[in-house]
């Protein structure tokens, strides 16, 4: 299937999609003497790590670019590769960065960006965590691109969660912002239960294995003093792996890009930008009009 | 409806205690022992453990609570005194908190055989279907061919099983009530879709999760959606 | 793939083609949904409080969920990933993120004929199936079995001794040597493989609930054994 694509990959990714930096996995994956082999984009990509020294290798053993940031290295397949997007709060004091690790998902890891931005599905899948079915309106939101960075906003969120993070203790109005840099990369600004005049940050990069299996690198950046590293990482996988169940059940696997395949109402205003923007973008891999083309 | 012949609880006047679970929030195996606490109506302490992707239970620290390096590991409230493995556990608890001894039916020694049985082969079902959850989910390598296989030959014999056990009018693995025999047996058969086992082929085993789903105080976990 | 019936050919002459069962009348009780497949046709199928089984294209037109996760509340299935919730006739009413919102009647999940029979369930794929199959009797479900491979009712049969009529394209009516009566139907499920449903005359012996499923099962080691897979 996706894999027979191993042979004359370039012709089948879009360039856009190309052109990206992608997370293999968090810098602790990769340990002093490690050789291991993954996928991205459906190519066989080797990593070795000898000493201090990291090296990728991808297609007829090209060596690939790396780069350490965000807790995560990242490469990609293309020898001039679009400058990974920046994320400031990194740089903020008094942060916790907790990286979640990759978790596999038989799904368009578009489907799962689209997932993530979406704010109606929390009191079903993740009922009584960050949604109750009492309060499943999604009121209405902003959402815009920031043509400079090419990327998507969606602003003045909000949504009645009961435990809304691992700090909170009682339900509340939670505030949010959505970012999408990347096609496979998105970042999600709460509202801080410590700090309200805060954000903290969670989100995932996504690496593309195959067109329908990908692997979710997660990662939390917030301000916290009450939990644990390991309290906050099994607090957002189990929100992850609620959300997997999902994933792995939307029928086509693919992310449809063709508006009369899916029927979308006004709360998946940034899910029907993100799909306007791939379009937009001559995104084909891991949609339904990649498959139409192969 | 199907009903679910729950056991009548005598609660114990301790509902709290301070024990402590060393726990792994998507672990089926921790799963099964919150699950009997929930039954049980008994708060205990959760420590969380960084299984993945930290693997702090393969640590020092971690082997000397548990030198197998496994999950989960109840400590007594004398602080010192610690279960491993989760049957064991099941059966620690059943044992101490529920007098009336439907969990676990130490008085009827036939009903007890099949009960321990059951225990014994939830490792089967265990080793089959986590090993593909953990090798589709968390990337662990294994022969994920095999492992689906032999996952699928355990589920045929459940299947066989509760199916026989229907004609009789019976809707649990051990008898007329649900026991620890059902509580071993649920979570790994309820996440085998976590690793790429179809279970809507085995319909007896459906009801039976469907059932399972509807006792009082029942809870699930992440991967488990039946209601 | 093909998620419509467009493609699904109808022979109006031959009544008995277009129903396949799916499984046995008491799989599904009231509240209760299920997944099945026929051929690749990936199905949800559920029963309302009022008894009446529907049987629906598996994904929600929302964003492609599976509605046989999803669950049952008097007459409706509400889909576990948004709460869409649809009525018996697929019409959705209900659009949780927007509660003042009268969905369109447009939106509406995909639906097939159902109907049981013999202690089956039957779902016609074709949107103008031929008139739904009518087994005479009192039937009582026995098992479900599943088999890797997908083989005809003949193979089924083949050497086991039994005499039968045919009763579908699906199903045949067989008398055991000990005289059970039994409805014995085949679902093709592509690559998933195939399911025999099995219900026996009506009787109140359990033994003989036992006796025939001891028997299927003694028929699929056979055939397992013999047939390569």
């Amino acid at each position: 299937m996706t894999r027979t694509t191993i042979d004359q990959p370039e012709m089948r990714i879009d360039p856009f999609t190309y052109a990206h930096w992608y997370a293999l996995g968090r810098k602790e994956d990769f340990p002093e003497g490690c050789a291991l082999n993954t996928r991205l984009l459906s190519h066989s990509i080797g990593i070795r790590r000898d000493t201090d020294i990291m090296s990728i290798t991808g297609p007829q053993g090209r060596a690939l670019p790396i780069q350490h940031r965000y807790g995560h290295v990242w490469t990609s397949l293309s020898d001039s590769p679009r400058p990974l997007f920046d994320i400031p709060e990194f740089a903020e004091p008094g942060r916790r960065l907790v990286t979640v690790g990759g978790v596999r998902v038989r799904c368009s890891g578009l489907r799962a960006v689209e997932n993530f931005l979406d704010m109606a599905h929390f009191p079903f899948v993740h009922t009584d965590i960050l949604g109750v079915t009492e309060h499943a309106e999604v009121k209405k939101y902003d959402v815009k691109m920031d043509v400079e960075k090419d990327e998507i906003w969606a602003t003045q969120c909000q949504f009645f969660q009961p435990v809304a993070a691992a700090a909170s203790v009682a339900g509340d109005m939670v505030h949010y912002q959505y970012r999408v840099p990347h096609p496979h990369s998105v970042i999600l600004y709460k509202s801080c239960p410590v700090d309200p005049d805060a954000w903290d940050l969670i989100g995932l990069f996504i690496q593309p294995l195959e067109e329908e299996e990908c692997l979710v690198h997660s990662f939390l950046l917030v301000f916290d003093d009450n939990n644990t590293d390991t309290a906050l990482l099994h607090f957002q996988q189990n929100i992850f792996l609620q959300d997997r169940v999902i994933l792995e059940n939307q029928v086509p696997a693919r992310l449809p890009l063709d508006p009369r395949q899916e029927t979308p109402t006004r709360a998946d205003a940034s899910s029907i930008a993100y799909r306007r923007w791939l379009k937009r973008n001559g995104v084909t891999w891991s949609t339904t009009r990649g498959a139409e083309i192969a | 409806m199907i009903s679910s012949n729950a056991p009548c609880l005598v609660l114990v006047a301790q509902k709290w205690s301070d024990m402590k679970l060393y726990d792994y929030v998507l672990s089926g195996n921790c799963y099964k022992v919150r699950l009997l606490l929930h039954f049980l109506d008994i708060k205990c302490t959760l420590e969380p453990v960084d299984f993945y992707p930290g693997r702090a239970h393969k640590s020092p620290s971690f082997r000397r609570i548990n030198p197998l390096e496994q999950l989960p590991v109840l400590e007594l409230d004398d602080g010192k005194t610690r279960i491993c493995d989760s049957q064991a556990i099941l059966i620690y608890l059943a044992h101490k908190f529920d007098p009336s001894r439907h969990w676990f039916p130490v008085n009827e020694p036939e009903k007890l055989g099949c009960v321990v049985q059951w225990l014994t082969f939830a490792n089967c079902i265990t080793a089959a279907s986590s090993r593909a959850r953990l090798h589709d989910m968390l990337g662990y390598t294994c022969d994920i061919t095999a492992a689906r296989a032999h996952a699928h030959r355990a589920f045929r014999h459940l299947e066989d099983h509760l199916c026989h056990q229907e004609f009789n009018g019976i809707n649990w693995l051990a008898g007329a009530q649900p026991t620890l025999a059902d509580v071993a047996c649920f979570p790994y058969t309820c996440l085998a879709g976590d690793g790429g086992i179809d279970i809507f082929i085995y319909p007896a085993i459906q009801r039976w999760l469907r059932r399972f789903a509807t006792l009082p105080r029942f809870h699930p976990m992440p991967g488990i959606n039946i209601r | 793939m093909n998620h419509t019936t467009k493609n699904i050919p109808t022979d109006p002459k031959n009544c008995l083609t277009d129903w396949v069962p799916v499984g046995l009348t008491n799989h599904i009780p009231r509240g209760a949904v299920v997944r099945a497949y026929i051929d690749q046709f990936d199905i949800a199928i559920w029963r309302g409080e009022d008894g009446f089984v529907r049987a629906w294209e598996n994904r929600c037109p929302h964003r492609g969920m599976r509605l046989s996760y999803g669950f049952v509340q008097g007459n409706r299935l509400t889909c576990l990933y948004h709460g869409w919730t649809f009525g018996g006739d697929g019409i959705c009413h209900l659009i949780p993120a927007h509660p003042d919102l009268t969905p369109p009647e447009t939106i509406h999940t995909h639906i097939y004929p159902t109907c049981e029979t013999g202690g089956l369930i039957w779902v016609a794929l074709a949107s103008m199936p031929a008139p739904a199959p009518v087994i005479k009797g009192a039937w009582t479900p026995c098992r479900s079995l599943h088999f890797v491979q997908q083989i005809t009712l003949a193979a089924l049969l083949a050497d086991s001794g039994l005499s039968s009529t045919p009763l579908t394209e699906y199903a045949v009516c067989a008398t055991r040597k000990n005289q059970t009566q039994a409805v014995l139907a085949i679902q093709p499920m592509g690559k998933h493989g195939m399911m025999v449903h099995c219900s026996i005359a009506s009787c109140d012996h359990e033994a003989a609930l036992h006796d025939t499923s001891r028997w299927l099962m003694t028929r699929r080691a056979k055939i397992e054994d013999t047939v390569p897979e």
